[in-house]
């Protein structure tokens, strides 16, 4: 028995995008539809503005409510703790979509695509295995996870701000991470809305010290603004 | 409306009780009630069993007839067939002459006693209201999830009256009728379709039988009040019957969480209806000794199966609608609002769902959480 886990470090996040489109390639997902989003948050008002980066995935709660709502059994959890659609029993009612908290089901009725004209890797790779009107969701790259591999948004980010692995095994690299950066930053990792009660797997840690909101002297702004 | 029409019946039946009986009918000349299925509730010395006491009673020849036939309460009716005229006139001299001994009365008919048409109706009442309050907050836990209060100000952009048309199309086409399983699964619809509007249809038969026939005097099994009821358990049970062979040769029918509680619907609604016929073919027969029994048996099935809709499978039955719904409405509010930068959206509601996580989030890092929140590009 495993729990796979990934660790998002939000000190580390620059808001590149590079996980958004290296699932998007790994996945082959059509248009518009995002497994792995990095939401660019602007917070307060001038001059006391910041801007945070989240990526935000499913979160292959221990508590589903996406699994708990399928009318149609599609949803299941398998034993190392990933939550996954059957593309096969999913037959579009669209329950899931209302039922996660966190938005991240996709349910396209019918898929569009970027190029007028299929490439290769469209019409060889993506398309064929692609079931139409039903439910998709981020699943952790189980094909890759099946092969001892990392999922493809942790191997693309360039600043490591992703880290993914067993909770259970202390020799992992979450397991060490998360026991590293207690130790020397005394931080904690924390769930998205804990509230909801689901029960992530997948959990943050937050940014490391509060910066300076303006680099400009207080009040330097009021006349401008005036 | 079910518990007005109880008290009307238990109104009627204390008058009936109350009327002044005629005296002076010949003595028994043969013994016919020891001979006829009456003992099986009434007892062999007639001081009740699951039914009440009958010796020295004191129902006038037409108040004795019209019981005997039409069956009053649970008690069935008695055709001349199976009983002529004529027996039934010495049957109601022979009771008239047996002995009243209190000590005869015993506990099963006051355990018998205490199921009247009134107490029933009470009792589902209660089981009703109990399953009610907790389906409540079943929804509102999914209408959180959805984020419906944060769709609120959207609603009103959107205009309630087209809202809420939005909503009940959606619970009517997707929920009433299965659209999505009808566009993928004509063969799954079909089954799914036995128990759904199998129970639709059982529901609706009580309905009707508390209004038509409160004190459940029998009909014959063709009268469509039978009919409805019959036909629709039969397709109830037909259903379920395909859910137990489904449990056995479908591979993935465990999700790793649910199983449990899925499975405990499947079996209350088989108990439910197979105790429900069981019951009808023990009345059409006469084996009354055994109804009784049976008859609680179903009671207490029904009763669980309502009690415990918000806990186990049961809970699609109003949930997948629900959450359909949320995610028509959703979509349909997110398509209205021209300042998206999609086409389409993909996932409908992450908008404001996002919004929810990016406040939540900056209440966990920031102790003088900002109020201005704004996400200003997302994919």
């Amino acid at each position: 028995m495993a729990k796979l886990a990934m660790l998002v470090d939000l000190t580390r996040c620059i808001g590149c995008d590079a996980c958004t489109l290296a699932c998007k390639q790994e996945n082959g997902t059509p248009m518009d539809v995002f497994f792995a989003r990095v939401l660019n948050i602007e917070a307060g008002t001038f001059p006391n503005v910041k801007r945070v980066y989240l990526p935000v995935l499913c979160n292959h709660c221990e508590d589903a409510p996406c699994l708990k709502g399928c009318p149609n059994k599609a949803i299941f959890r398998r034993p190392d703790g990933i939550v996954l659609i059957d593309q096969d029993r999913c037959r579009g009612t669209g329950a899931c979509v209302a039922a996660c908290p966190y938005g991240n089901v996709y349910l396209v009725r019918s898929d569009r695509w970027y190029l007028n004209e299929d490439e290769a890797y469209e019409r060889d790779y993506v398309k064929p295995r692609l079931n139409q009107n039903v439910a998709r969701k981020c699943t952790y790259c189980a094909h890759r996870v099946d092969q001892s591999l990392d999922p493809a948004c942790v191997v693309a980010c360039p600043t490591t701000a992703r880290i993914f692995g067993d909770l259970e095994d202390p020799e992992s690299p979450v397991s060490k991470y998360v026991a590293e950066q207690r130790s020397e930053t005394g931080r904690e990792p924390f769930h998205l809305l804990p509230e909801a009660k689901t029960v992530p797997t997948t959990c943050y840690l937050g940014p490391m010290a509060e910066q300076a909101s303006s680099s400009v002297p207080d009040g330097s702004f009021a006349e401008v603004k005036r | 409306m079910k518990l007005a029409l109880a008290v009307l019946s238990v109104a009627a039946l204390a008058g009936t009780l109350l009327a002044q009986p005629k005296v002076a009918t010949p003595a028994p000349s043969k013994d016919v009630f020891s001979t006829t299925a009456c003992v099986g509730c009434h007892g062999v010395s007639a001081m009740g069993g699951l039914g009440p006491p009958i010796a020295k009673t004191k129902l006038t020849d037409e108040q004795f007839m019209t019981i005997l036939r039409k069956g009053r309460g649970m008690m069935p009716g008695t055709k001349p067939d199976m009983l002529s005229d004529q027996d039934a006139a010495i049957l109601h001299a022979q009771l008239r002459e047996m002995p009243w001994d209190p000590t005869q009365i015993p506990l099963a008919f006051k355990v018998g006693s205490l199921l009247t048409t009134r107490n029933v109706a009470l009792f589902f009442l209660f089981v009703s209201l109990f399953a009610l309050v907790f389906a409540v907050r079943v929804l509102a836990y999914w209408a959180g999830n959805a984020g419906l209060r944060r769709l609120g100000p959207k609603i009103a952009r959107f205009g309630r009256g087209r809202a809420a048309w939005v909503f009940v199309r959606s619970l009517v086409v997707d929920g009433l009728l299965v659209a999505s399983v009808w566009r993928k699964d004509r063969v799954r619809w079909l089954w799914h379709g036995l128990i759904l509007y199998g129970f639709l249809g059982l529901m609706l038969a009580d309905v009707l039988m508390q209004i038509f026939n409160p004190t459940r005097a029998d009909v014959a099994l063709t009268h469509p009040l039978k009919l409805l009821p019959l036909l629709s358990g039969a397709a109830v049970f037909t259903g379920v019957l395909y859910v137990y062979v489904r449990y056995r040769t479908d591979r993935f029918i465990d999700n790793g969480v649910t199983l449990g509680r899925d499975f405990l619907f499947v079996n209350l609604l088989f108990h439910t209806v197979l105790s429900g016929f069981l019951t009808m073919w023990l009345n059409q027969g006469g084996a009354a000794g055994w109804i009784m029994p049976i008859y609680i048996y179903h009671l207490t099935s029904v009763g669980l199966l309502i009690a415990t809709s918000p806990f186990t499978r049961f809970n699609h039955a109003f949930v997948a609608p629900f959450l359909a719904a949320c995610t028509a409405l959703t979509e349909a509010i997110v398509q209205d609002e021209k300042d998206l930068g999609f086409l389409r959206e993909p996932s409908p509601g992450r908008d404001h769902k996002s919004q929810r996580i990016a406040e939540g989030l900056l209440r966990t890092i920031d102790r003088d959480s900002p109020d201005a929140i704004r996400i200003r590009y997302y994919p």
